[in-house]
């Protein structure tokens, strides 16, 4: 029972992954189609997982309703509008009709990004807070995050062009540095981690393994 | 409490009225500000000029509705391709599918250039596992899907007919991204094992992380942030988005330089005096 | 002209009670998030049934037995919810894993880590005085940064000394390239600020 629950997934992730890595060095049209099978299972099993969002909303927010917490008319009003959203979205055609359309333009369209938005003004209040001389790390930071702000308002290279020229330069050369570095960094460490998933010693992402 | 004390403990909400002050303000009178055309933006109106018409190009889409700056950038660089008679496949990785029939359909509008969906472009929908699902594309198109977006059968379209299961039936692949797996998705399944030229619809964020590709020229080009969106509008002879845009952007910049300097300034001579001028 | 839409204005008023969380977290913002969080994951999930119905359902039924398998690891995906049966899921979670590192390694290795490193062996004297500045400048910031973090066990003697003599300078040249990224990033964010703007300037209000 051991094996179902833990040793066999780990064994089939690695076999999948493995043979994913070999089938894309060797030109075959058999492995081809397999990979072609694993990759379109996780299209579908992948899909499947979105299911989770509204599962838990849904149980978070119902117990809030039994159990009246503080702000329950919200969660009441929550599920129902994802009740709507719901029945709009499965009444044919599935995913197009015009009630589904409309909740999308009208809610999720400018309520996406409003909501996103609040993050540049966090950000400017703190930038304002925090971004002092205070030593020479955050002077660093400071006065690049001046050449870039005004490199990128093009009010400042209008006007000022070296200003525009610094900015480019620090782009093309001081960030691809930094930037590379890194790059280089984190492709090690998602190269190492891989690594650990194929070797099995990595089970972090297998629940109720005991 | 002395000034620059009053000034480095200012209520936020003053910084974000004045925000809102300078946004709308410069929304609503443009100044007209000329842009620096940059040398990723040449780079990628060059690679679509190079095109015959009845090229096809790939459209990788990773967008939600908030990416406002990829959107921008996307719809000029379509609009190029649909002036040069080059047909376009679309997917998108994301499930905001309506996003691109909005983008399409009301913003780049590719009747208005003469091309007809499914002899000019197809829109293949929503395609889930994020990298798994740009690898189902790369390898195997035509065994990935069989229905469009809307729900008919791809095999009554004509440009479907035209398409094999070889990437590189493509002269390159757009990515207007802003998520995963986005465009380094697209170019570990694209790039890498194809070769294909791959053109980023990023933002001004992105424009840092992507600079080492771009200069391995993993990349081919960007188009990134408002600035290269009107620097591209202008190319094409097209103004949209992009141009009405970068004045406010213009504006906000300088009201954020504004503010660094005047805390700092604050915080100098908070230090000066002898206060301590610590911060929270 | 003035937008008639409905839809319009109710996504204009929404967008007021998001931003009303500036002055202070409120029933208004509540209001926006409650009615934003539905909708969003409503929408997802109808694409995702959509999906499994376009590439998994429909094609089954048309003789493509095969998708039964994908099929079902993915019903299987919900055993996660008993705790008795949670181990089932595993085997879902096995194959979305397995695809996962196999698609993104195999390609990882190339884009993000060979083809970077060639990239950087680039010549110190170049055409131009400029560039080759600029090519130092990329060649040393690569290999002062790489030499800050530690990939095995820490060096001792004199590459422990070079290490230690570079860590300090390594941070310096990072806090630059992070006061890059937080330029673009509060660009970023303004953009996304100024798109709603302009839905209110130009979409409802009619102004140009």
């Amino acid at each position: 029972m051991s094996f179902l629950r833990r040793e066999g997934p780990l064994i089939f992730t690695s076999v999948v992954a493995f043979f994913l890595i070999i089938e894309y060095y060797i030109a075959n049209s058999q492995l081809t189609l397999i990979a072609t099978f694993l990759n379109r299972s996780a299209m579908i099993v992948g899909a499947f997982l979105l299911g989770f969002g509204i599962i838990n909303m849904t149980l978070i927010h119902t117990k809030n309703i039994i159990q009246r917490k503080p702000k329950w008319p919200f969660s009441l009003y929550l599920l129902i509008l994802l009740f709507v959203t719901l029945v709009a979205g499965l009444i044919p055609p599935l995913g197009s009709n015009y009630y589904y359309l409309w909740l999308f333009n009208n809610i999720y369209t400018p309520l996406d990004p409003a909501i996103f938005s609040l993050i540049a003004f966090f950000i400017i209040s703190t930038a304002f807070r925090a971004l002092k001389i205070r030593n020479l790390e955050v002077s660093l930071m400071l006065l690049f995050t001046v050449v870039v702000i005004l490199r990128n308002a093009p009010i400042g290279p209008a006007t000022f062009p070296p200003i525009g020229w610094l900015g480019d330069w620090v782009i093309i050369s001081i960030n691809t540095g930094v930037q590379r570095a890194l790059n280089l960094v984190v492709a090690l460490g998602a190269i190492a981690y891989g690594v650990r998933i194929l070797l099995g010693v990595e089970r972090g992402y297998l629940k109720g393994a005991g | 409490m002395s000034l620059a004390d009053r000034i480095m403990k200012i209520d936020r909400r003053i910084i974000y009225a004045l925000i809102f002050i300078v946004i709308f303000l410069f929304s609503l009178k443009p100044m007209g500000i000329p842009v620096v055309t940059q040398p990723w933006v040449i780079d990628t109106y060059k690679l679509v000029e190079s095109l015959q018409p009845g090229d096809k190009v790939l459209i990788c889409w990773s967008l939600y509705p908030v990416s406002n700056e990829q959107i921008a950038g996307a719809v000029v660089i379509l609009q190029h391709l649909c002036m040069r008679g080059i047909k376009t496949v679309h997917f998108q990785t994301q499930t905001a599918v309506d996003l691109v029939d909005d983008v399409m359909l009301n913003k780049v509008h590719p009747e208005s250039y003469g091309q007809v969906y499914g002899k000019d472009w197809l829109w293949l929908g929503y395609i889930s596992g994020l990298e798994a699902g740009q690898a189902a594309i790369a390898q195997n198109l035509k065994g990935t899907v069989t229905v469009d977006k809307y729900g008919n059968q791809l095999s009554q379209y004509s440009l479907w007919n035209e398409l094999t299961n070889d990437a590189r039936q493509f002269k390159f692949v757009l990515s207007p991204s802003a998520e995963t797996p986005g465009t380094a998705g697209v170019l570990r399944q694209f790039q890498i094992p194809y070769g294909l030229k791959i053109v980023e619809s990023g933002s001004a964020f992105s424009l840092g992380s992507v600079m080492p590709f771009y200069a391995s020229k993993q990349y081919w080009g960007m188009v990134a942030g408002f600035p290269d969106c009107a620097a591209y509008e202008k190319l094409i002879g097209k103004p949209g988005i992009g141009s009405r845009s970068t004045d406010p952007l213009s504006a906000m910049g300088l009201l954020v330089f504004g503010l660094l300097l005047v805390s700092n300034i604050a915080y100098i001579i908070s230090k000066l005096g002898g206060k301590g001028g610590s911060v929270k | 002209m003035i937008s008639t839409d409905i839809g319009v204005w109710i996504g204009v008023i929404l967008t007021i009670c998001a931003w009303s969380f500036l002055i202070k977290d409120q029933d208004l913002y509540r209001l926006a998030e409650y009615t934003f969080v539905p909708v969003a994951s409503g929408y997802t999930v109808v694409q995702a049934i959509k999906i499994i119905m376009s590439t998994g359902t429909t094609p089954l039924l048309g003789g493509d037995i095969s998708l039964l398998i994908p099929l079902i690891l993915g019903v299987m995906l919900y055993f996660n919810y008993s705790s008795k049966y949670r181990w089932v899921s595993n085997w879902s979670m096995a194959i979305l894993v397995g695809v996962g590192i196999g698609v993104s390694i195999r390609g990882t290795v190339k884009a993000n880590f060979v083809d970077q490193i060639v990239n950087t062996m680039i010549p110190l004297a170049a055409s131009t005085p400029l560039q080759s500045f600029t090519n130092i400048v990329i060649v040393v910031f690569v290999v002062t940064i790489l030499s800050y973090f530690l990939y095995t066990i820490e060096p001792k003697g004199p590459q422990g000394k070079i290490m230690g003599w570079a860590a300090p300078i390594a941070r310096y040249m990072m806090m630059m390239g992070f006061g890059v990224s937080y330029g673009n990033m509060i660009a970023n964010r303004l953009s996304i600020l100024l798109g709603r703007v302009q839905y209110i300037l130009f979409t409802a209000l009619g102004l140009s």
